[in-house]
């Protein structure tokens, strides 16, 4: 037989996303529901709601301490405008869903943070949450650029003056472009140096997150041209002409052959020869996002 | 635990940046203090500081709960407890785990079919039941174990139903029971002061100081809904005022340990600043103790 007394309650609370829901509705309720005494639900009724909702919060981001080695620049900011913990209190029901489901893998818990925080920040009107927000949407950047790959297609020719409209481009590297409300970098960099920010002005920008295939790390810039535009289409099978056309609906490559021969130059990407035989999808693989 | 120079050694809580700290300024701190949580799912931990005394701790014996750990948790504590040869175990005020009553829930990841595992500390209700709950099981594992065991105050977010008296006169009807000692955690003091409301200086003359053999300082989060614990950022000045004042009050404390472990990396230069604040915060007191 199961005795119900208060660590059983609070347990079921802080564990069981159904009894929450039971529980926020009406205490008295959740607790006879479970064979607990009139004693006892009346006790537990007097409980103060809004804390033990915000200790969910706090053991929720407890669990996601993981995330400090990829979001540091984000959870710091989030600390520093008091919006950690409610936004962890808000992720608590999703992430004991997770639990229950026996998700344990952290890719897909950091993906599962980063699409519940973008939402949950772009909806908070509250002061530093667009701040916030860019971190976030930077440090994503960051890590899809820094995870592992395998480079499936080599090029052959490393003449870029070679260029065709013909050739194929292949990718050295993982890319990401992102669109955002304001560049993140000045405000990362005072993060970053603990230095005080200022409130970020919106000017839409256009990131690229590059890391080259040489190990040398992440690069980040203002894009300012269509190239990084372009290098997210290279897939490793399609030639400059085709991703012209597929880009910018201009049918005539000629005029955009510089930029594939500027990547190139700066090690970007290779070629191979159309006549190669096809090495199947992808390269290091590119993404292009927006923040809304 | 043998300190140069006499007084509390100080200890740092495991991070993932202390191997390098410890390869670049081995003489910064005294030991190192391991979860047990962490030795179990990442064995090789203890080989990268292998250089340092560890100090285990514990959140997973849920001492004040109702619903033991499995028999298998208990096995591995005692096994790490002579592998780490810990001079003794910290295990908190608190319970992790309880009887799952019929909600209908579903069997969750860390424990299917088994009772809840909360996954983390709460603070029980403090009643006579409890405290002769916690001291029964102290008592049993002080034995078990044959090491000296220490019990850490959890902070109190809320105020916990079916409570019948304070946390101070838990830990002093737990001294009178039980062979344990204190582990105060500043930071969980602090929490459970502003939560409650009582002025945390004068409270802290009632605890029974005598039996507080380890302090544990870190950060405090102020949030709009109070206080919480943040071991991701450098403890607020009133640790500092309760840290001068239980140096100088507490004649058998033995190690201070810095919880700076909930973030990857922790600024290097903050890190010395910290450790820099709390020798100076015990300084006096080991002064005295010299003369």
């Amino acid at each position: 037989m199961t005795t119900v007394d208060v660590t059983a309650i609070l347990a079921a609370y802080l564990v069981d996303p159904a009894f929450t829901t039971a529980f926020d509705a009406s205490p008295r309720n959740a607790v006879l529901s479970l064979g607990g005494s009139a004693d006892l639900a009346r006790e537990v009724s007097a409980i103060d709601l809004d804390r033990l909702q915000a200790f969910r919060g706090l053991i929720t981001k407890v669990q996601h301490n993981f995330l400090w080695s990829t979001f540091p620049l984000t959870l710091r900011h989030l600390r520093h405008h008091r919006l950690d913990q409610p936004l962890f209190t808000a992720l608590a029901t999703t992430h004991l869903g997770l639990r229950q489901q026996g998700v344990r893998d952290v890719n897909a818990r950091v993906s599962v943070f980063v699409d519940f925080a973008a939402e949950f920040l772009r909806r908070a009107r509250r002061r530093g949450a667009l701040e916030c927000g860019l971190l976030l949407a930077h440090e994503d950047c960051l890590r899809q650029v820094n995870e592992p790959y395998e480079l499936l297609a080599m090029g052959d020719d490393a003449r870029p003056h070679r260029v065709t409209p013909r050739s194929i481009p292949v990718l050295l590297g993982r890319l990401c472009v992102r669109t955002f409300p304001a560049s993140p970098l000045p405000l990362a960099n005072a993060v970053s140096s603990g230095k005080r920010t200022a409130p970020v002005r919106p000017k839409q920008t256009d990131m690229a997150y590059w890391n080259s295939i040489d190990g040398q790390g992440a690069r980040v810039f203002a894009v300012t041209d269509l190239t990084p535009r372009l290098l997210t289409a290279v897939d490793g099978c399609r030639s400059v002409g085709q991703i012209v056309r597929h880009v910018t609906s201009v049918r005539a490559a000629g005029p955009f052959l510089s930029a594939f021969v500027t990547a190139a130059q700066l090690g970007l990407i290779t070629f191979r020869s159309p006549a190669a035989a096809s090495p199947g999808p992808a390269s290091g693989g590119a993404s292009v996002s927006k923040v809304s | 635990m043998e300190v140069s120079g006499g007084g509390p050694a100080l200890g740092l809580a495991y991070s993932a940046y202390l191997p390098g700290l410890i390869l670049e300024s081995p003489d910064l701190f005294d030991y190192v203090e391991i979860p047990f949580e962490l030795l179990r799912h990442e064995a090789g931990v203890l080989e990268r500081v292998a250089a340092k005394p560890v100090v285990l701790h514990c959140a997973s014996l849920s001492i004040a709960g109702r619903v033991p750990p499995s028999p298998d948790v208990i096995d591995e504590v005692a096994q790490w407890i002579k592998t780490t040869r810990t001079p003794w175990l910290g295990e908190h005020f608190s319970f992790v785990t309880a009887s799952r009553a019929d909600t209908g829930g579903r069997a969750d990841e860390y424990a299917p079919g088994e009772p809840y595992n909360i996954g983390y500390t709460v603070t029980p209700p403090f009643n006579d039941a409890t405290v002769q709950r916690v001291a029964a099981v102290c008592a049993q594992y002080v034995e078990q174990f044959a090491v000296p065991m220490l019990v850490e105050n959890s902070p109190i977010y809320f105020e916990v139903p079916g409570s019948a008296f304070s946390q101070t006169q838990a830990f002093c009807r737990l001294c009178e029971a039980a062979p344990v000692g204190i582990l105060l955690d500043l930071a969980h003091f602090y929490i459970s002061a502003r939560t409650l409301g009582f002025d945390p200086l004068e409270e802290l003359q009632r605890w029974p100081l005598d039996r507080v053999w380890e302090i544990h300082v870190s950060g405090v989060s102020e949030q709009d809904l109070g206080s919480w614990d943040d071991h991701a950022s450098p403890a607020p000045e009133i640790e500092m005022e309760l840290l001068r004042i239980a140096a100088r009050r507490c004649p058998n404390l033995r190690a201070i340990t810095l919880e700076y472990n909930w973030a990857s990396h922790f600024p290097p230069q903050l890190l010395r600043e910290e450790l820099s604040r709390v020798k100076r915060a015990i300084a006096p007191s080991r002064r005295r103790r010299q003369k």
